[in-house]
């Protein structure tokens, strides 16, 4: 099982088209950085604040409060950025292209005979579904890390307080208090839900190959699952919030959701799961 | 030359890593204001640019004590003084069907080098725990309790380092679990937890 863990793992993310998603997202990381007031308030501290220029000093009369790195990240001031949007839109495509088709590719190329020759079959298709599932998590995950040091690196961490209405999570979003009184664990926690989500989501990649043997099918498969679904609770039913695309971003996350997203992910999880029958149906 | 890669970007990776980390030490050094909320017992002074607030007691009222309350007091009750004065345009932000009424005696300190006209309520902000909902300040029993007339805010008059105690009221339908003061100045935010009485518990109501 090592062997053939280590061997999928390498594949997954020592591979060109990992690198080139993650430039990509940390590309658009970057402008929607640079495109927000993000960049305006982080000249404002360092260029008038700092140097105490007359503007800064205006600014220290009038201000209440300090921005934080919090005010600055992308899910947050930077949700006004079409960067940020197509990112979060694509993120399921994105997350696919590494190594979703991986299977599909082994399949067709024969590689799945050569390697269940040699080793467990169980071994080789548990690791793949891990492996589908960490890389996708890593592709969402990295950019908005990328961004919120690029804020950190602007600005100080900081704690958020809910009075200045700076910041997107109210008292009926999942965690608030967490939120404003501990941000660094809610950071924590924020990364490894969106990091789950969309590991699930990419493990969709390899519950379809039972069903579509395109290659490009099946990378688009998890985009569409994800945004259909949003596109009929939101335009269909007007609960566009209780979407998986929708609460995979803590910060809209709403209290009431929670049981439908639960649901949503138990869906996920049993789906990603059924891949593998495989393991005693596959015929080689 | 593989061997030598091998080496150079392990190397550069934690070189990048250690300068990121140094970087965002040196941001939170404290080169900016903090956004740290400072703790204030209840009784200490909370302070800003222009003034410093202290408060005494606040007394949580229910509608039957208020209302027996400010009969001894012998002031209107708001719904009779807005009906009085219709022609004025004056309204209620709240039902008089069920509502909660809280009174905070304050201390204001004018911290300035000059005469400031202060409008007490505007000094501090009262919240419900961390999330700062504004809460309905009413000016016309804000107004009353201090002997002005209702129709018309009630300013303090302080010179430099004067010190004059004000009543401020605040209304709300559904009474809310916890209570806090807020002051939001630049690296100086400030808030209190407010220990409520009520009406019953005291010599008043």
């Amino acid at each position: 099982m090592k062997s053939i863990f280590k061997m999928e793992l390498k594949r997954a993310f020592c591979n060109k088209l990992f690198l080139l998603v993650v430039v990509v997202g940390c590309a658009m990381a970057t402008a929607a950085f640079f495109t927000t007031n993000a960049w305006v308030l982080t000249k404002a501290w360092w260029f008038d604040y700092l140097p105490q220029t007359q503007q800064g000093q205006l600014m220290a009369s009038k201000v209440q409060t300090m921005d934080t790195a919090l005010t600055l990240w992308m899910p947050n001031r930077g949700s006004g950025s079409p960067f940020y949007y197509l990112f979060i839109t694509i993120l399921p495509i994105l997350a696919a292209i590494p190594y979703g088709a991986s299977y599909l590719t082994d399949k067709k190329s024969g590689l799945v005979n050569q390697i269940t020759v040699r080793a467990k079959k169980r071994d080789y298709y548990l690791s793949k579904l891990i492996v589908t599932f960490l890389n996708g998590g890593a592709v969402a995950v990295i950019p908005l890390l990328f961004n919120l040091l690029m804020c950190m690196c602007s600005l100080p961490l900081g704690k958020p307080i809910y009075a200045t209405l700076f910041y997107p999570v109210k008292d009926f979003h999942v965690l608030a208090d967490m939120y404003y009184t501990n941000p660094v664990l809610y950071l924590i926690i924020y990364f490894i839900f969106i990091f789950f989500v969309y590991g699930l989501v990419n493990c969709m990649c390899l519950t379809f190959t039972y069903l579509e043997e395109n290659k490009f099918a099946i990378i688009l498969t998890p985009f569409i699952l994800v945004f259909s679904e949003y596109v009929l609770l939101n335009y269909g039913l007007r609960m566009g919030n209780y979407a998986l695309f929708w609460c995979a971003s803590l910060f809209y996350f709403e209290k009431r959701a929670a049981a439908a997203v639960v649901c949503q992910l138990v869906v996920l999880l049993a789906a990603a799961a059924s891949y593998l029958i495989r393991i005693k149906k596959d015929v080689l | 030359m593989k061997k030598r890669r091998k080496i150079i970007i392990p190397v550069l990776l934690v070189c990048l890593a250690a300068g990121l980390a140094a970087w965002i030490g040196y941001v939170n050094s404290g080169i900016f204001p903090s956004t740290k909320i400072y703790m204030v017992a209840q009784g200490e002074w909370m302070e800003n640019e222009t003034t410093k607030v202290r408060v005494n007691k606040a007394t949580l009222y229910n509608k039957e004590q208020w209302e027996s309350y400010i009969k001894s007091q012998g002031i209107k009750k708001e719904s009779q003084f807005v009906e009085e004065n219709k022609d004025m345009g004056y309204s209620m932000s709240y039902s008089e069907d069920n509502y909660y009424i809280l009174v905070m005696d304050i201390d204001i300190c004018n911290t300035k080098e000059e005469e400031q006209k202060i409008l007490p309520e505007s000094c501090i902000t009262l919240t419900n725990g961390i999330y700062s909902r504004g809460m309905y300040k009413d000016t016309y029993y804000s107004s009353v309790l201090q002997g002005g007339n209702g129709k018309s805010v009630y300013r303090i008059d302080l010179k430099p380092n004067e010190e004059a105690g004000a009543k401020c009221v605040y209304v709300f339908e559904k009474c809310p679990e916890e209570f806090a003061l807020e002051r939001l100045a630049l690296g100086r935010n400030q808030r209190m937890k407010l220990n409520v009485e009520w009406a019953g518990e005291t010599n008043e109501g």
